[in-house]
């Protein structure tokens, strides 16, 4: 008899609720479920990604035992909890002890393991190990915009939720493609647009929004900040602004207003590639209409300027008051599945849980009595991405990594191996053997989704449950279990009995979350936080009265001059390299690789779209294999000719492991904070003549690397 | 009318869950667990033109160039649509020639089947969109498809067409008169 | 209709058909190799074999492809008698052709793994089933291909075994052939059609007016869309129909606002 099992999608951020269909402990499809984001509908994702619970070893074989070795020469032994958790203490200790606590770095994990997971981890950091060296996914790709909004509008969330993307009278979609993010919000666009909302497209490339919308710009990439100053500049000089709303909500108008005088559409034209008089109908149209939407994505993050340009953005909606009510707002939404609850529970270097900041005496004084600790660390801790830097300078000794794979998703991955190669102690938990876990001492297995429960937040500050649905296979164990263990082992005691536990505790000290308990989130539950007491339904929309979360409760105007992008293309590496999606994989790939109708669809080396004149330059014909390199790498990649692509720009895909666009593309990150540059890396490319050859050489690196994983774990 | 399965370009967004549900659709059961590239056979493909996005698949042609050109009455009119009987497939491919829309392949059977041994006679089979008339739940894109974009189209959902489009026509005779009929006329 | 049981079990059969088709219809197994849905009862393999006996048939072994239903007849598919037949003309045919993979597939299905026949012999892919020949005569029209010759020296070839005139490329020959005797070469812009040393036909392909992939023989486009009207005969490749067919798409009524 098959059995239903209701839960959430491990994927993107849509927050997709499915049922899970088992029967004799076996996964054997998925079925959509009537959740609050995805109403019935699921992607290809959803359908299909569920088979690597089956340990399908399609990319990698499944962790099933603690791993150990002596050196990062040996090959790993499969060992005991006991002996892997005394490993992990003792020599977490000793760093600790010679170094410092600060030596040491944490990830958290914004997929499979949830809430309770993250919440545990990041009190092991700073309870335990005594550091703000706390840090998730977000660095590589919303980090711009939590800290961006958080310092204009107060709060880094979708101020808006994704439903109500679908009533807006106008979608402003900058930097963002739905399509293959989200075909949840994909969904929700068309919508939107069927009941008669305007679209607006600013995107390099001509992506499945820019289909269907009613006015598309096709910016040059880099050219962000210049456009959204010229937005701004078009709705203060045509008045087109709320002027009323202005003066009683905001704050800092005069000094942004000084700062985007000069960017005129006029002078703007030639930075960004499209004629004044689109950038004025741009703003026509957004300004004219009842209810605006701004949603965006990395193509505005992951640039060295994103904070700025979020900052930017916020301040075109506060211009048009469109913040504080149904059915507008400003939406980056979140990548990942858990990567807005892995930012709600403090996986972040300068937050506790609840965006509470760790440089606030009184937040750390309250964590601290309630974690039993005399004081915790005050100052503001490291980023992911700063790890081979700090590892150049002596400064990180230890990583441990919990379900993340930055061998696969940091930028220059050449530097990053040199890192990883000097760390003294690297610890991998995870579920796969994975490009990150090929440079541990230490392996420890953690259970799936689909084999625990837990809490996951999607991207509009969504809560949902989501359950175990089969037992898991070998010796592993939950994340928190895990966590607790080594904690406990290192002198902490942490015994927590299920994640409802640990939820309860992690509420008791979250004002924002406190209502939203595992009861409310039951079934089809959806809590938007703020919850702050039980019987409060949640919150669909921020800023209600337009009382924004700053110190002085009102919104306010950052301008920023546009500065170019970092690294210049020249006659040696003439085009400039995007890093995209795509929407039948996922992230680093360790899950949808192991699934069997996602790999049917596609598979190594990956795609780069290329314009078909430059395409006709290079020599590079449709569907035929090519190296493609920067100033820091060369990988095999095959073309994919479309126009589709603007001239002058390539666009991979970040989920390959040979083609590896990460290994092209470079460290240069965003100040404040540092999310790199991925969306502009010069490269070039160079056409392959013998093909049979390439197409070999492809499948032989492809096996081996497949082979060195399974050997891996022996 | 033969019904037909088509996809409102304006709602689709190439993310290809429909080629996924159709292999998946015509495979044995378990066939999640031994799909590859030769055996993945989605009846319809995602075509992303410069401009377009959709997915292609046989018309159903109500006076079908395919089953006209066939030698051996393999494609042949039935209640709704198109339908092959593939053992009489010769795997001539005069179809796949005759069929302007590229919607009809000729493929081998162990592709196709392959948890059917061989029996020794037809290797090669035509293949094509069946609007999934074996599926109890009806063609398996239309359902997994996340904006909904595909839609099975019938003679009641084409009259209706046919009338919105006449009163548009007489709406905008009434409000121009004969020069503005005219003028659409010539657009 | 026609009442005749088939293994132990009575069934009503339309009058006309054949003891395989009966069987077919009734799912139940009899292997067969020169027979096609398509082509008329040939009855040249005999791997159809089954035991029969009716009120106008003395009991015997009997081509089921051939053998038509008729009132009171009594079918078995799996006798001892069958099986052992059927065994020996797996073996017959493997001493001919040892080294096709699909006839040893088949054969391993009904029991046979190796063959005591043909050591010595001339071996080949090619077990005379008469396919290709029918196809090429009873369904494309063309007869490039025939069979001549007798006894050992029976042998499928074409006129005066030279590249054939009448050959219009379509390979149909190739999709019928159980063994992979006759084999469809596409490659570099030219199309052959190989049965081992003796080169059927050869063509230069047309290519799409699109992308210039190779496409199709030109005699095939004469010859194979007569019934078609004029204007369906251009040259197009599979995959730029389809980039055709999704560009005009956008044209075709929308008909769900």
């Amino acid at each position: 008899m098959a059995e239903k099992v209701l839960t959430v999608c491990p994927y993107c951020g849509s927050g997709c609720k499915l049922n899970l269909v088992v029967e004799n402990g076996s996964i054997i499809g998925a079925e959509p479920a009537n959740g609050v984001t995805n109403e019935g509908e699921l992607c290809l994702k959803g359908y299909y990604g569920w088979d690597f619970l089956n340990d399908t070893k399609l990319l990698t074989p499944r962790l099933k035992k603690p791993l150990l070795r002596v050196n990062r020469n040996a090959e790993f032994k499969e060992v005991s909890w006991q002996e892997a958790i005394h490993f992990a203490a003792t020599r977490l200790m000793e760093i600790k002890q010679k170094y410092g606590p600060d030596s040491i770095m944490l990830t958290g994990s914004s997929r499979g393991p949830g809430n309770e997971a993250n919440y545990v981890m990041q009190k092991f950091a700073r309870a335990v190990v005594g550091t703000n060296n706390v840090d998730c996914c977000a660095r590589v790709c919303h980090a711009p915009s939590v800290a961006g909004l958080q310092a204009t509008l107060g709060n880094g969330a979708m101020s808006n939720s994704i439903g109500e993307i679908e009533e807006t009278k106008c979608i402003l979609v900058f930097g963002y493609n739905a399509a293959d993010s989200h075909p949840i919000v994909a969904r929700r666009i068309i919508k939107a647009k069927e009941k008669g909302a305007k679209i607006i497209v600013c995107d390099p490339r001509f992506i499945e929004t820019a289909r269907i919308a009613d006015l598309y710009l096709p910016i040059k990439n880099g050219s962000n900040m210049a456009i959204v100053n010229a937005f701004a500049n078009v709705l203060i000089e045509e008045e087109l602004y709320d002027k009323d709303y202005v003066a009683r909500y905001t704050e800092g108008f005069e000094q942004y207003k000084a700062v985007v005088a000069k960017y005129t559409p006029e002078y703007v034209e030639r930075i960004a590639g499209v004629p004044a008089a689109q950038i004025r109908q741009a703003m026509h149209m957004y300004a004219a209409a009842p209810t605006a939407t701004l949603l965006w994505g990395m193509g505005v993050t992951q640039w060295g300027q994103g904070v700025n340009v979020v900052k930017g953005l916020a301040g075109l909606a506060l211009l048009t008051g469109n913040l504080g009510h149904p059915n507008c707002g400003v939406g980056p939404v979140r990548g990942q599945n858990n990567v807005q609850g892995a930012c709600d529970v403090g996986v972040l270097p300068n937050t506790f849980p609840g965006y509470q900041k760790v440089t606030d005496p009184e937040a750390r004084a309250r964590f601290a009595k309630a974690w039993g600790v005399a004081e915790l660390p005050a100052h503001v801790g490291h980023c992911l991405t700063e790890v081979p830097h700090l590892v150049e300078e002596g400064k990180l000794k230890a990583y441990y990594i919990f379900g993340e794979d930055p061998a696969q998703s940091e930028p220059d991955l050449a530097a990053f191996r040199e890192a990883m190669g000097k760390l003294e102690l690297v610890i991998v938990q995870d579920i796969f053997m994975n490009k990150t876990a090929m440079f541990a001492d230490l392996i420890l297995p953690a259970t799936s989704w689909g084999e625990h429960e837990g809490i996951y937040s999607s991207a509009d500050r969504g809560f949902q449950r989501f359950n175990k649905a089969i037992e898991p296979k070998g010796d592993v164990k939950p994340d928190w279990e895990i966590i607790g263990l080594l904690a406990t082992a290192m002198g902490y005691p942490m015994n927590y009995k299920n994640t409802e536990e640990i939820w309860n505790e992690l509420r008791e000290l979250c004002p924002l979350f406190y209502g939203a308990t595992y009861e409310k989130l039951d079934g089809l539950g959806y809590v938007q936080w703020p919850c702050p007491t039980t019987d409060h339904p949640g919150t669909t929309y921020l800023y209600k009265d337009n009382k924004f979360d700053t110190p002085s409760g009102k919104g306010i105007f950052v301008a920023t001059d546009w500065i170019p992008p970092h690294e210049p293309t020249d006659e040696q590496y003439p085009l400039v390299l995007c890093t995209v999606r795509e929407v039948g994989h996922y992230s680093a790939r360790t899950m949808t690789g192991n699934c069997r109708a996602l790999q049917t669809l596609a598979d190594e080396p990956g795609y780069v779209q290329i314009n078909s004149l430059d395409a006709r330059k290079s020599g590079i014909e449709d569907q035929k294999l090519l190296w493609i390199s920067s100033r820091r790498g060369k990988v095999m990649v095959r073309a994919l000719v479309t126009d589709r692509a603007n001239l002058g720009a390539v666009y991979m895909t970040y989920q390959w492991w040979i083609g590896a666009c990460n290994e092209l593309t470079g460290g240069h990150h965003d100040p404040i904070s540092k999310t790199p540059e991925y969306k502009y890396t010069a490269v070039k490319l160079e056409r392959i003549e013998d093909q049979a050859a390439a197409e070999s050489r492809l499948q032989k690196d492809y096996g081996e690397l497949r082979a060195r994983h399974a050997a891996a774990i022996g | 009318m033969n019904k037909l399965v088509i996809a409102d370009p304006g709602k689709c967004i190439g993310c290809r869950t429909c080629e996924l549900a159709c292999a998946l659709a015509h495979s044995p059961a378990d066939a999640i667990a031994t799909l590859s590239p030769a055996s993945f056979i989605p009846r319809l493909k995602v075509v992303k033109t410069a401009k377009i996005s959709t997915p292609v698949q046989c018309r159903q042609c109500d006076d079908a160039p395919c089953a006209a050109v066939c030698p051996t009455g393999t494609l042949v009119k039935g209640a709704n649509s198109v339908e092959v009987i593939p053992s009489r497939c010769i795997g001539c491919k005069s179809c796949m020639i005759a069929c302007s829309f590229g919607v009809i392949e000729v493929l081998p059977c162990e592709l196709l089947h392959s948890d059917r041994p061989y029996t020794g006679t037809t290797h090669v089979e035509a293949v094509k969109c069946d609007l999934c008339e074996s599926r109890g739940a009806g063609p398996a894109c239309i359902e997994v498809c996340p904006t909904k974009a595909i839609h099975i189209v019938d003679s009641a959902v084409m009259a209706m067409t046919a009338l919105k489009r006449r009163e548009h026509s007489a709406a905008m005779l009434v409000i121009g008169g004969t020069d503005a009929y005219l003028s659409h006329a010539d657009n | 209709m026609t009442t005749i049981t088939l293994n132990g079990q009575t069934h009503e059969v339309p009058q006309g058909i054949t003891v395989l088709e009966a069987a077919r219809r009734a799912a139940v197994d009899i292997p067969t190799l020169c027979h096609h849905e398509a082509l008329g009862s040939y009855g040249a393999c005999r791997v159809c074999v089954v035991e029969a006996e009716g009120p106008a048939l003395r009991r015997g072994l009997v081509a089921a492809c051939t053998l038509p239903v008729s009132d009171g007849l009594v079918v078995i598919t799996e006798s001892p008698d069958v099986q052992r037949t059927r065994k020996i003309l797996f073996e017959l045919l493997l001493g001919r052709s040892p080294d096709s993979e699909s006839l040893r597939a088949m054969a391993k299905r009904y029991g046979v793994h190796s063959t005591r026949f043909g050591a010595g012999a001339e071996h080949d892919l090619c077990v005379r089933c008469g396919l290709c020949v029918r196809t090429c005569k009873e369904k494309i029209g063309t007869a490039a291909i025939s069979f001549a010759g007798r006894g050992q020296g029976r042998n499928v070839t074409t006129e005066f075994g030279a590249l054939s005139e009448l050959c219009i490329g379509c390979g149909s020959c190739a999709a019928v052939c159980p063994t992979g005797m006759i084999r469809l070469e596409d490659g570099a812009g030219e199309r052959a059609i190989v049965r081992q040393d003796l080169t059927i036909a050869r063509f230069a392909l047309l290519t799409c007016t699109s992308c210039s992939a190779p496409v199709i023989t030109q005699k095939f486009m004469d010859q194979r869309l007569q019934a078609l009207p004029e204007g369906q005969s251009e040259v197009l490749c599979l995959d730029c129909k389809r980039q055709r067919t999704a560009a005009t798409a956008g044209s075709f009524p929308n008909i769900w606002s």
